[in-house]
């Protein structure tokens, strides 16, 4: 009893008493629950802006809701493993480990990942190797792909991403599981899509990789590799490789709401949407 | 040194006129009272003379006061001046610091740095104020840590440390006790064969003690001013004579 | 009715005090229970000297976010503090009194203005600006400008408190002895309020080393030991925002004995602190 008395005796205490004691009564009357019947989608950044407009589309014709939560590809997974949310979303494909889990992923749609440069950079072309050059840090100004003499600033996204997951893998950028973008010398990580694209937008010697829809044209560019323009035939035939698989996850043997919406994503109807929006339609259903 | 002689002096706060009107002469090396009921401009005169009324907004001089060769009023360089005028307030106000580095203060601001010459200084000012032998051992405790009486002497030993001409005193005693106003009173009759003394009082007694010169103020003008003796014995004006006899306080 | 109230009102004073003791213990309580065992898998030494941290290879080393965060948080603490000193003394002494209202009703908007925002305009104004001198521009000379300017309401509304309960006697007393405005504020208004200037620092520290939000979107977070303020990095709080979303397992121990390694840093300075004071005191 003495201790707690004398803890409580620093002044600290006493400023922080009050205003706790009305915070906490606050927040705990404000921490309601979505309205009964409303559905949470957490995951994948890239995802997200898909899923708000195939949720807008949805709704018009169900009464249903949903919440969406734009946390991480890795946040997802493990939401809907742990069964913390009914859908997932991510952007790179589920690990043995977690289809073991009992998540099951449908690939509803494609992402390309783009590779972007400030709208000013001449740039509109480099090749892969010289990508993996430039993104492992061993070509350091734009002079040596072609460029002005103005050193390279690489903007990635941050470990748990699924879109740097994709990326990395799809660009070869892994040595020994150790990511080969972590020794670009002048290194920017975004904390999201949005983050990653006001980096390449703000600055004129930035270069880094988001989802094609978020290209914006205004402020950044995407640039061709090896020729390959990042255009939906392009994309739809293969030819340009740097894609991202979307996904929307449900807990094994999911049934009712969640699994009719997924359902529809997939059905001509969703995937007229799909394409509607931006993104690449998947050729075949599940 | 050198008397300091007020002309025509009137003071203003915003449109409330305070003084009105002052003309007289405060003889060097000696020790002229201030006397006059509560809110007669005793104070505000005390406090034009080291022009602390600058810290006042809204104030405004018209007249002269002059010290020799020294404009009071219209002189720019504060810091010549007070520390020729020096100023011992009515409540105490040592600064928290030790006692050596209040006495010390004074000196340092006037560029002084040297410790033998700082120590030399702090031990004559204290000597001056009878507190030598009491606290010569201890010159680095607080100066918060001594009694009211021994404060307001340090206070006085502060300000004597810069070797001021003038030293103003405005109601030094009425916040101390009977033991204490006996040794500052006795300390101010020893230092005025030194300094010019101004002191503004409430306590006619004291006045009558230790003043050689009187000067009465009421409403903000100076009623009568002379030799102490005589204006207690003989004041020349009703006023005056209504004020020492206790008709009105 | 008065018989009644009090012992209620008694009531409710201890249960919130319970409520403010409870929350430490929980938070404590998880930081510790998850970092500690985070800690001896990992290994304290391997944990604290690391270079490098790579979760899906299990690689935690924090050593460079330590470097960031000690970075971030003096650089803030050096500029924020004098120049809120600085501030305080200028409202104070300087301003003209009826402007003082609307200056420190500003200072007041600025301590309400969330971390995010300071965020955007570190993005917006800061980052550029630095990129012009050096790329990337997100840096930790960045974090360090936009935290120390969330510090500044904090440091100036205290030590501006401060400076208004010094009386105004001694300020007359120095004055009277022809020191001038400037130096009397220096030499007996700052020594008076010495335990009010330390209570800000500690606190503008707290809040300079805990500062997450902002810090993740202009310091750059690459994972790296800084060669100079230009240098993009990442602070233990910033890799603790971006990565808890998802950490998992032995990942998610790691962020927690993060969380534990700031929890007595701060406790330390703050031992440090106070026994400087007591020592000063003393004397």
């Amino acid at each position: 009893m003495r201790i707690r008395r004398v803890l409580l005796a620093r002044y600290r205490v006493r400023l922080i008493l009050p205003r706790l004691l009305i915070c906490s009564l606050i927040g705990l009357l404000a921490c309601q629950r979505p309205e009964t019947g409303s559905i949470d989608i957490i995951g994948s950044t890239t995802v997200t802006p898909l899923m708000e407009h195939l949720v807008a589309v949805y709704s018009e014709t169900h009464e249903q809701r949903f919440l969406i939560q734009s946390l991480g590809s890795t946040t997802g997974i493990n939401a809907v493993r742990d069964g913390q949310t009914p859908i997932g979303m991510s952007s790179r494909k589920l690990t043995q480990e977690e289809m073991d889990a009992g998540v099951v992923a449908y690939h509803i749609a494609t992402e390309a990942l783009a590779v972007a440069v400030n709208i000013h950079n001449p740039i509109n072309n480099l090749s892969q190797d010289q990508l993996i050059s430039i993104f492992s840090g061993q070509t350091r100004n734009w002079n040596d792909v072609g460029g002005v003499e103005r050193p390279i600033v690489v903007v990635s996204r941050e470990a748990g991403s699924g879109a740097r997951t994709t990326f990395e893998s799809l660009m070869h950028l892994v040595r020994n599981k150790e990511s080969l973008i972590d020794s670009a010398p002048l290194l920017i990580i975004g904390d999201g899509t949005g983050q990653v694209r006001a980096n390449v937008a703000s600055r004129f010697e930035s270069i880094g990789y988001m989802s094609l829809t978020v290209i914006d044209n205004i402020n950044v560019k995407s640039i061709s590799i090896d020729d390959v323009a990042p255009s939906a035939e392009n994309i739809q035939n293969g030819q340009y490789t740097l894609q991202e698989p979307l996904f929307l996850l449900l807990r094994e043997g999911e049934s009712g709401a969640s699994k009719d919406f997924v359902d529809w994503v997939l059905s001509p109807e969703g995937q007229n949407e799909v394409s509607r929006f931006g993104s690449i339609t998947v050729l075949h259903h599940e | 040194m050198a008397d300091i002689v007020a002309t025509n002096f009137n003071l203003f706060y915003g449109d409330f006129q305070a003084l009105k009107d002052i003309n007289m002469t405060l003889k060097e090396r000696q020790l002229t009272a201030f006397i006059g009921p509560s809110g007669c401009g005793k104070s505000t005169f005390l406090r034009s003379i080291n022009r602390m009324n600058d810290l006042i907004e809204n104030v405004k001089i018209t007249g002269s006061l002059i010290m020799g060769d020294l404009n009071i009023i219209e002189t720019n360089k504060l810091s010549v001046l007070r520390k020729r005028v020096g100023m011992v307030f009515q409540k105490p106000n040592p600064f928290s610091m030790s006692i050596y580095n209040n006495v010390a203060y004074g000196p340092r601001t006037h560029g002084i740095r040297q410790r033998a010459v700082l120590d030399e200084l702090v031990e004559k000012s204290l000597r001056s104020a009878a507190l030598w032998d009491e606290l010569k051992d201890n010159l680095h405790k607080s100066a918060l840590s001594l009694s009211g009486g021994q404060q307001q002497r340090l206070c006085i030993a502060r300000s004597l440390a810069v070797e001021p001409d003038v030293l103003l005193l405005d109601e030094p005693t009425s916040a101390l006790d009977p033991v204490s106003t006996a040794k500052i009173e006795e300390l101010l009759e020893e230092i005025k064969t030194e300094h010019t003394i101004v002191m503004v009082t409430h306590n006619m007694q004291q006045a009558a003690r230790i003043s050689d010169r009187v000067a009465f103020f009421l409403s903000g003008e100076l009623i009568e001013m002379g030799d102490t003796y005589q204006i207690f014995s003989q004041p020349q004006k009703e006023k005056t004579s209504d004020y020492i006899t206790g008709r009105f306080g | 009715m008065h018989k009644i109230l009090e012992p209620i009102i008694t009531f409710l004073f201890k249960i919130a005090a319970a409520i403010v003791f409870l929350a430490l213990v929980g938070v404590i309580y998880a930081m510790v229970s998850e970092g500690f065992p985070g800690l001896r898998e990992i290994g304290v030494w391997n944990f604290l000297s690391g270079t490098k941290w790579q979760p899906t290879n299990h690689v935690y080393g924090i050593l460079p976010m330590i470097f960031a965060s000690l970075g971030v948080t003096f650089g803030a603490i050096l500029l924020g503090v004098p120049t809120g000193l600085l501030v305080a003394i200028f409202i104070n002494e300087i301003l003209a009194r009826r402007f003082r209202v609307y200056l420190i009703g500003l200072i007041n908007l600025m301590a309400a203005i969330p971390s995010v925002v300071y965020g955007f305009w570190g993005v917006a104004v800061i980052v550029p600006y630095i990129a012009r001198i050096q790329l990337p521009g997100n840096s930790m000379l960045a974090a360090i400008l936009v935290v120390s300017l969330m510090i500044l309401p904090t440091m100036i509304s205290l030590t501006l408190n401060g400076l208004r309960s010094v009386s105004a006697d001694e300020k007359a007393a120095s004055l009277a002895l022809g020191e001038s405005r400037m130096l009397t504020v220096w030499r007996v208004c700052i020594p008076r309020i010495r335990v009010t200037l330390q209570a800000a620092v500690i606190l503008a520290f707290g809040r300079a080393i805990g500062e997450a939000t902002a810090v993740v979107l202009v310091a750059g977070n690459h994972v790296q030991i800084p060669r100079s303020v230009f240098s993009s990095v990442r602070t233990l709080t910033a890799n603790t925002v971006m990565e808890m979303g998802y950490a998992t397992g032995l990942h998610r121990q790691a962020l927690m004995a993060t969380g534990l390694v700031l929890f007595i840093f701060i406790i330390l300075v703050n031992i440090l602190l106070s026994m400087l004071m007591h020592v000063k005191k003393e004397k």
